[in-house]
């Protein structure tokens, strides 16, 4: 009778603690997507911000880490749950005989043992169940991570096509504030300076809707960055890195992929649970409660009664049918769920490594071509405006054209840069290429210049005949013009 | 010294009027292009026909006739230095050469296709049997690639007339195929010529940056050409002091071409109908030489540089564009800074005229388009000329020989006998003046601006005076 007294004093020992979120663990496997955590203390973002400093503020900040920690802690709570035992249940009887007499008094100790014997199994179910979350959390840090730096790159992009906008919108200024110069004079009509206005105005609201984005793009990282509506503090870089080495086949990436995705393990082990769970159910089918316990009696005239007995239910009517198919089809829906995510990671692998070849071919093709073709036509029409072919604002009207293809050849790096983040996130891992920036910056430094004066030879507003005096015949010798000096 | 230095030590010291002695000696001496003519009557008694920057076509004599060959073909050819062009001529060259008969004549030619498409050969003006009249498909079958025909006729006519394909003339005639056809009276003429020039009027559009003639243009012509070429590449028209000169010119062009001579009043005497009975001669300086037409004019030469053009201003430009926003009067001060943030090279021009453009173009720091001419181009003894297209000079000398088609240089200019300033006072003297001046409340005459401040605020642009 003492044995279930030991076992009970031995179990009140066996208190499971709490499954620990290992950091080094987490770091490890953050790793392997080439993200890292930031210190514990991170102050706001000030200056310029960098990809990697972003990535660590919504770490650190984001509310959707708080929410997946608490879901992690829910899944400590279970494993405690798990590992816990039924609490002995003490009787106390008191009987008093009709007629006089002594009472009779009883003292029973029972326990129920179904969960002590269930107790290694159900752990076993717990412990996959938070390892699952516990790999989901870390899948979701990766997805945080990789959202930030799909926004970081619009928030780039966004600037830089803000900041070529404004360039193009200047030249439909310039040829607005020109034409109402010409318009002055007497040399254009009102319907050629409602032309001019229009575009000017067509191009400032451009410029408005590529300002409003580069605000809405910040705007949104401040938002993953958890510092929602803080813009003011800090800036993003004003130019993309250009396009780094292409990834591998996607037959590679999908072994990549189906490695390393974290979802797809977190599943996995979520289905070690179920599968776990299907089995207990299975194997306890018959079981139902059993309660063994010790009872002390004194009878009426003081006699003295030990003993103990067992108390279990049988199992005629209900032998857990509901539990064993409610199992199996948890398991069944998961294995389902599993095949839908391998489908659809295969898929996702495919399409974003198509998409990132079709924004680094496009970027390429308006970088390595149309922007020197624009180069050589503008040049061309330069050209042909020396010699009064055509007039300023042919010129300004191309470079409108020349500024706006620079415009998508910016969107394009940027479109090129989202993909690129939507690829590594769906393979797991950073791709091949190096650090970013490696390859260079798509700079538009050389698309505006300091306002300064051309070397004007002579001086446009005079008339250069000589007035009498005859000139040297000798063409060809200009030294004497540069400068704006004499012509002597 | 430089002579360039020596010219402007010496602007300090000596006269306008002995100055220009000093440029008349020292000036650019421009080479002629034209072939050599012997500048004495032939054995037929007449005296040959000069043809600027061109020449006059050989013949033999067999069985009594006069024996040419012209080739049809592609050829590169030179409008002025800088734009040079696949063009189809004769003989190497457009316009083909000219040839030379004399009334009473037979003339054998033989035609060469060495083109890439048939051709045919119409002799334009002359009197000759309807085969040889030179219409394909209508007089004769085609000259193919290859093949060669003959046309022979007599030649019982005189006067300027031409020859030209009548098979895709169209195209044939755009890409340069003509050329000038002259025959001399038998009887010689009531007034015998001393120098007698050819000159075949036409255009061209060899849009700026292209090297090939654009047959499908009408109107918007980029080359106006006297011989195919334009100023500053065409040969000056030389004489000596009283020789009566004659100019042919025949037109094939699209546009008709006034034509006018500086210092004369000449005669027009005749066309392809022959030189005309002097009761038709009239005085004219400008005579309208219209399209397919051809006019001889004659005058005797008074000494000087006298400038010879089509009075059609845009023909006596090179290459222009058309229908652009016209900058003159706009003043761009300011807006012309901020373009050159974002087009560093651009340079507003025309606010009060295109004087000054030559000057850019000149300079070389305002390139142009490849293969391509400035609008307007040339340099004198007293600064840019600013001419292109149909525009040449007759140079008369007292002192010219016979067969001398060199260019002279620039005319020595007796004392007292070149304009001169006498002020640069823009409120100088009293001139009687009539009509509202430009400007909303204006009460002072525009004045012109001499201090160098430019129409761009370019302050300091040294002195562009007293050179």
């Amino acid at each position: 009778m003492a044995l279930p007294v030991l076992s009970v004093l031995f179990l009140a020992g066996c208190a499971t603690t709490v499954p620990d979120l290992d950091r080094e663990r987490l770091e490890g496997d953050l790793m392997a997507y080439g993200v890292t955590l930031s210190e514990e203390e991170l102050p706001k973002p000030r200056g310029e911000l960098e990809l990697e400093s972003a990535i660590h503020q919504a770490l650190l900040r984001n509310p959707r880490m708080q929410a997946a920690y608490a879901r992690l802690d829910l899944e400590a709570a279970d494993v405690i749950e798990a590992s816990q035992f039924a609490n002995p249940s003490l009787s106390l009887s008191v009987l008093r005989p009709e007629g006089g007499g002594g009472n009779e008094y009883g003292i029973g100790l029972a326990w129920g043992i179904s969960g002590w014997l269930l107790r290694s199994a159900r752990i076993d179910i717990a412990e996959s169940h938070w390892e699952s979350t516990r790999l989901q959390l870390t899948e979701g840090m990766v997805a945080l991570a990789s959202d930030t730096e799909r926004a970081w790159y619009e928030a780039v992009a966004a600037r830089q096509q803000a900041q070529v906008q404004a360039l193009e919108t200047r030249a439909a200024d310039l040829g607005l504030r020109l034409g109402q110069r010409f318009h002055e004079a007497g040399n254009i009509t009102d319907l050629d300076k409602a032309h001019l206005r229009i575009r000017a105005t067509e191009s400032r609201l451009q410029l408005e809707e590529a300002r409003r984005q580069e605000r809405a793009t910040r705007l949104y990282l401040a938002h993953l960055m958890g510092i929602p509506g803080e813009i003011e503090d800090w800036s993003v870089p004003a130019t993309l890195p250009l396009p780094l080495a292409d990834p591998d086949a996607p037959g590679a990436l999908v072994d990549q992929a189906l490695d390393g995705r974290l979802d797809l393990a977190a599943l996995d082990k979520a289905l070690d649970g179920m599968t776990e769970g299907v089995a207990l159910v299975r194997r306890y089918r018959w079981l139902g409660d059993i309660e063994p316990g010790i009872e002390f009696e004194r009878e009426t005239d003081g006699t003295r009664l030990w003993g103990g007995g067992i108390t279990f239910t049988l199992p005629l009517f209900n032998r857990n049918q509901s539990g064993v198919h409610r199992a199996e089809a948890r398991l069944r829906e998961g294995e389902a769920r599993r095949d839908r995510l391998t489908d659809a990671i295969i898929a996702d692998v495919h399409e974003q490594h198509y998409r990132l070849l079709h924004h680094r071919e496009r970027f390429r093709m308006m970088r390595e071509e149309l922007l020197p073709a624009r180069e050589i036509a503008m040049a061309g029409i330069q050209e042909r405006v020396n010699y009064m072919f055509d007039d300023v604002f042919d010129l300004l009207e191309h470079k409108q054209e020349e500024l706006r293809d620079w415009r998508r050849t910016v969107a394009e790096l940027g479109d090129y840069w989202r993909a690129r983040a939507d690829l590594a996130y769906a393979v797991a891992g950073p791709l091949p290429g190096g650090p970013v920036g490696r390859e260079g910056y798509f700079d538009i430094g050389q698309l505006e210049r300091e306002p300064g004066q051309m070397h004007h030879h002579h001086d446009h507003g005079h008339d250069h005949e000589d007035h009498g005096e005859p000139h040297d015949h000798e063409h060809g010798d200009h030294t004497e013009h540069s400068g704006h000096g004499g012509h002597h | 010294m430089k002579r360039r230095n020596f010219l402007l030590a010496a602007s300090a010291v000596l006269p306008a009027a002995t100055l220009t002695r000093v440029m008349a000696e020292s000036g650019h001496v421009h080479h002629n292009e034209g072939d050599r003519t012997p500048g004495q009557r032939t054995d037929q008694g007449y005296m040959p026909v000069h043809t600027p920057n061109g020449w006059t076509l050989p013949y033999e004599i067999k069985d009594g006739v006069k024996e040419f060959h012209l080739v049809a073909e592609e050829i590169e050819h030179e409008f002025a230095p800088g734009s040079v062009a696949k063009c189809w001529g004769y003989n190497g060259t457009t316009p083909g050469p000219t040839i030379e008969a004399v009334e009473g004549d037979r003339v054998r030619i033989y035609v060469t296709n060495r083109l890439p498409e048939y051709t045919s050969v119409h002799w334009h003006g002359i009197h000759l049997p309807s085969g040889m009249d030179g219409v394909k498909g209508v007089t004769q079958p085609p000259i193919h690639p290859g093949e060669t025909f003959v046309y022979e006729f007599e030649l019982n006519q005189h006067g300027t007339h031409m020859y030209h394909p009548h098979a895709d003339e169209m195209v044939q005639m755009a890409m340069g195929m003509m050329g000038m056809f002259i025959i001399h009276p038998k009887d010689g003429e009531i007034e015998p010529v001393d120098r007698d020039y050819a000159i075949l009027l036409h255009n061209w559009a060899l849009h700026p940056g292209t090297r090939r003639p654009d047959p499908s243009i009408m109107v918007d012509f980029d080359l106006w050409s006297m011989n195919s070429k334009v100023f500053p590449a065409i040969d000056s028209l030389v004489a000596k002091t009283g020789e009566r000169v004659r100019i042919r010119m025949g037109n094939l062009s699209m546009w008709n071409h006034p034509m006018h001579v500086h210092g004369v009043s000449f005669e027009v005497t005749g066309s392809d109908g022959g030189r005309w009975p002097r009761s038709q001669w009239r005085k004219e300086t400008t005579e309208i030489v219209g399209v397919g037409q051809v006019r001889d004019i004659e005058f005797i030469a008074p000494p000087g540089d006298w400038a010879f053009h089509c009075h059609m201003t845009h023909h006596t430009m090179n290459p222009m564009g058309h229908g652009i926003a016209n900058p003159l009067g706009v003043d761009q001060s300011g807006i012309e800074e901020e373009i050159r943030t974002l087009l560093p090279e651009y340079m507003a021009m025309g606010q009060h005229g295109m004087a000054d453009h030559q000057a850019h173009t000149d300079g070389g720091h305002m390139r142009g388009p490849d293969n391509t001419l400035a609008m307007a181009m040339g340099e004198g003894p007293f600064g840019t000329i600013g001419m292109g297209g149909m525009f040449t000079l007759v140079k008369v000398r007292d002192d010219l020989a016979p067969g001398d088609f060199s260019d002279p240089g620039w005319y020595w200019h007796p004392d007292g006998e070149v304009a001169w300033r006498v002020s640069d006072d823009p409120d100088f003297g009293n001139p009687v003046r009539r009509g509202k001046l430009a400007g909303a409340g204006a009460e002072d005459l525009p004045t012109p601006r001499r201090d160098g401040h430019g129409h761009h605020g370019n302050h300091g642009h040294g002195d562009h005076h007293d050179h």
